[in-house]
C-alpha cells in the first residue's frame, strides 16, 4: 500500500533541490554542496556509509540535470557538469539508465534451496531434476548452478515449499528482455531492445534505475520566453490529490509562468477521427488489422521487436505531436512543454520540432514546490477547460483509445471494428506475437505500454485506483462527448496538415 | 471517550512525499474508531521540507509514515 516509498522520496527530493537551484539561478554556485545537503535531510542511512550515499546522490543529480551517466562524466565536479547541462545537450536517444553504484547486484541464481529443506527421504527435487543438478550436501539439497536450466520442476515438486524462485525485479518487470545482469552482476540495459517504458524504474527496490529529466531547460524557457504553453496529458486529473481539481492545476501552471495550458486530449480527438478514417480505408483492403500509435513505447516495441508488422501501425502521430504542431502552426514562436506520466515521450519528442521539452507529473510537482507554489491553495475558479471531448480525455485509460475510435466511425460502420486492447509491455508483446502469427481474429489492436494505460505511467504522482475514478468523473461532466463534436477537429481535418502523419513526406 | 483530531496536509510538497498514503490510513482509522476520529485537511503546516506533515490533537508531526501515524493515533486512543 505504501505507494510513496523511501526511494520515491529520495528521487523527488533530488528533483526539488535541483529545480530550486535553477529557479534561483544558483545552480553553478551551489550544486557542489547539494549531495551533502541531501544526505543531511534524512537521519536514516540506506547504504554502507555516507560517502556512498553522496556518490549515489551525485549520480541522481546528473540525471535530474538531464545528463547521461556516461564514463567521461565520472568523478567530475558537479559544477563543471552543470555548466554542460545548462547548454541543454540533446543526449542519446534512450531515456532509461542504470545508476551502477546504486545497483545492489541482486543474485542471479533463479532457484535456491532455503533452510526449510528437511533432507526428507523421498528427495523429490532430485528425482524430477532433468539435468541431475541436485545433490545432497550437509543434510540439504544443493543446486549446482552450472547444471541448472531453471525449469522450476524442483520447486514444484517440494512438498515443504523449501525451494525458492528468485527474480531480479528489474528483469522481471522488463517485457522485452532488455535488462540483464552484466559485469559484476550489475544490471545492464540493452538499448537496442529497450522501449523506454520505465517499468524497471518503478520496480527496482534500490532505486538504481532512472531517466534523465528536462527540468533545467523547462525552467529556463519559463524564465526567458514570452509564450510557453503547457500541453497537459489527460492523465493529469487527480495527480495532486483527490481534493485538487483540474482547473486548480491549470491555475497553478499559469501562476508558475505558462502563458497558456492546453489539453493533449485535443490531439487525441484529432487522432481518433483520423485513425478511424484510416481504419475504414485500409482494413481489410490493404491490411488485415491496424494497431494504435499513440503510445511511444508501444511504437518502439513494434519497430524494434516486430518490424514485420510495421505497416500495420497507424500512420498518424501521437496526440502529443498533433496538438503540439497545431500550437506551433498557430504561432511558430511558441515554446511547448509536454507534461505527462511518460518516460518514453521524452524520446519521442526528440525527433519532432513540435515539442520543446517533456516533463513528468512528478517533475512538474518538483518545479512547483521549488518555486513555492502550492497547488492545493488554488480553486481554479474562472478557469474553463474546453479543449477536448470526453472520449479524447479517455485516452489516458486503457480501452479509451478503442472507445474513441469506435465512436468516431459512422454508425453504420461501427460493427466493422473488432478491437482488442493490450496493456503493459508483456501483454502488448504477447498480442503482437499473436497478430504476427495470424492467431488473432480482431482487426484493431490498442497497445498501451503501461498497465492501466497512461494513468499507470512511471511519472505519475497518484495511485491509479484514485485517478481512474476522477478521470471517469471528468469525462462524465464534459458536455462535449464525441471527438467529432469538437469544432477544432472539423477545421483541422478538412485541411489535413502534413504534421498529422508520422512520415511527413 | 477519548477523541483524536487529525489534520492532514495535502499541500503539493506533502503530496509529493506521500500524504495520499496517509489519507488511506486515516480512512481505515475512521472506519475502525468512527466518531472518536475527526479528520480535517489543510494546505500547509509550515514544515514543507520535512513532509509529509500531520497535525494530531494540535501537535505537528513531521516525516510521517502510514505506520507512524497509525501508532500515534492508536496510542492516544488507548492511553
Amino acid at each position: 500500500m505504501n505507494h510513496v516509498s523511501e526511494i520515491t522520496k529520495i528521487r523527488r527530493r533530488v528533483l526539488i533541490e535541483v529545480a530550486r537551484l535553477q529557479w534561483e539561478n544558483r545552480l553553478l554556485k551551489d550544486i557542489d554542496d547539494l549531495p551533502e545537503k541531501l544526505v543531511q535531510q534524512h537521519d536514516q542511512r540506506y547504504r554502507c556509509c555516507e560517502y556512498k550515499e553522496k556518490a549515489i546522490y551525485a549520480e541522481r543529480i546528473k540525471l535530474a540535470m538531464g545528463l547521461t551517466l556516461k564514463e567521461e562524466y565520472h568523478k567530475k565536479p558537479l559544477s563543471e557538469l552543470a555548466k554542460k547541462a545548462l547548454e541543454f545537450p540533446v543526449g542519446p536517444d534512450y531515456q532509461v539508465e542504470v545508476i551502477d553504484i546504486a545497483c545492489d547486484s541482486c543474485p542471479i541464481n533463479k532457484f535456491f534451496v532455503s533452510n526449510a529443506c528437511r533432507n526428507c527421504l523421498i528427495h523429490s527435487c532430485q528425482q524430477v531434476c532433468p539435468r541431475g543438478a541436485i545433490s545432497i550436501v550437509q543434510n540439504q539439497a544443493y543446486i549446482d548452478q552450472n547444471k541448472c536450466v531453471e525449469c522450476g520442476l524442483c520447486k514444484k515438486s517440494c512438498r515443504f515449499g523449501a525451494i525458492l524462485e528468485i527474480h531480479r525485479p528489474c528483469e522481471q518487470a522488463c517485457g522485452v528482455g532488455a535488462i540483464k545482469s552484466g559485469e559484476n552482476r550489475i544490471s545492464n540495459i540493452d538499448h537496442n531492445k529497450c522501449v523506454d517504458c520505465g517499468a524497471c524504474i518503478t520496480s527496482c527496490p534500490f532505486g538504481a534505475i532512472s531517466d534523465r529529466a528536462q527540468i533545467l531547460k523547462t525552467i529556463n524557457m519559463l524564465q526567458t520566453n514570452e509564450k510557453v504553453v503547457a500541453l497537459v496529458a489527460p492523465a493529469i486529473v487527480g495527480q495532486f490529490g483527490r481534493k485538487v481539481s483540474l482547473n486548480a492545476i491549470i491555475e497553478a501552471l499559469q501562476k508558475m509562468g505558462f502563458s497558456q495550458v492546453v489539453e493533449v486530449a485535443l490531439g487525441a480527438d484529432l487522432v481518433a477521427v483520423a485513425e478511424g478514417a484510416e481504419f475504414l480505408r485500409r482494413v481489410p483492403h490493404e491490411i488485415e488489422y491496424l494497431t494504435s500509435s499513440c503510445c511511444p513505447a508501444f511504437v518502439k516495441l513494434i519497430e524494434k521487436h516486430h518490424p514485420n508488422i510495421k505497416e500495420n501501425m497507424s500512420t498518424y502521430v501521437s496526440p502529443m505531436l498533433a496538438a503540439a504542431n497545431l500550437l506551433k502552426e498557430q504561432d511558430p514562436n511558441t515554446k511547448v512543454v509536454f507534461i505527462g506520466p511518460c518516460v518514453a515521450k521524452k524520446g519521442e519528442a526528440m525527433h519532432d520540432e513540435g515539442v520543446d521539452t517533456v516533463i513528468t507529473f512528478e517533475e512538474l510537482a518538483a518545479l512547483l514546490v521549488a518555486k513555492g507554489i502550492n497547488v492545493s491553495e488554488f480553486d481554479g475558479a474562472g478557469i474553463e477547460t474546453k479543449d477536448a471531448s470526453a472520449l479524447g480525455q479517455g485516452f489516458a485509460s486503457t480501452g479509451g483509445v478503442s472507445m474513441a475510435l469506435l465512436n468516431s466511425l459512422p454508425k453504420d460502420k461501427q460493427d466493422e471494428l473488432n478491437y482488442i486492447k493490450a496493456e503493459g509491455v508483456h501483454q502488448c508483446n504477447e498480442e503482437l506475437n499473436n497478430f504476427e502469427k495470424n492467431l488473432e481474429k480482431a482487426n484493431y489492436l490498442e497497445g498501451m505500454a503501461c498497465e492501466g494505460g497512461c494513468l499507470g505511467g512511471p511519472g505519475t504522482l497518484s495511485d491509479q485506483r484514485i485517478t481512474s475514478r476522477l478521470l471517469k468523473d471528468l469525462c462524465r461532466d464534459n458536455e462535449v462527448k464525441q471527438p467529432l463534436d469538437n469544432p477544432v477537429v472539423q477545421e483541422v481535418l478538412v485541411r489535413h496538415p502534413r504534421y498529422l502523419h508520422r512520415n511527413k513526406d | 471517550m477519548k477523541k483524536v483530531r487529525i489534520e492532514l496536509c495535502v499541500g503539493t510538497s506533502c503530496h509529493m512525499l506521500g500524504s495520499a498514503d496517509l489519507s488511506l490510513v486515516v480512512d481505515l482509522l475512521q472506519q475502525e474508531y468512527e466518531e472518536q476520529v475527526e479528520v480535517g485537511y489543510c494546505t500547509c503546516l509550515g514544515a514543507c521540507a520535512k513532509g509529509p506533515n500531520v497535525k494530531v490533537n494540535g501537535k505537528v508531526l513531521s516525516e510521517v509514515t502510514p505506520e507512524k501515524l497509525k501508532t500515534e493515533v492508536v496510542n492516544i486512543l488507548s492511553a
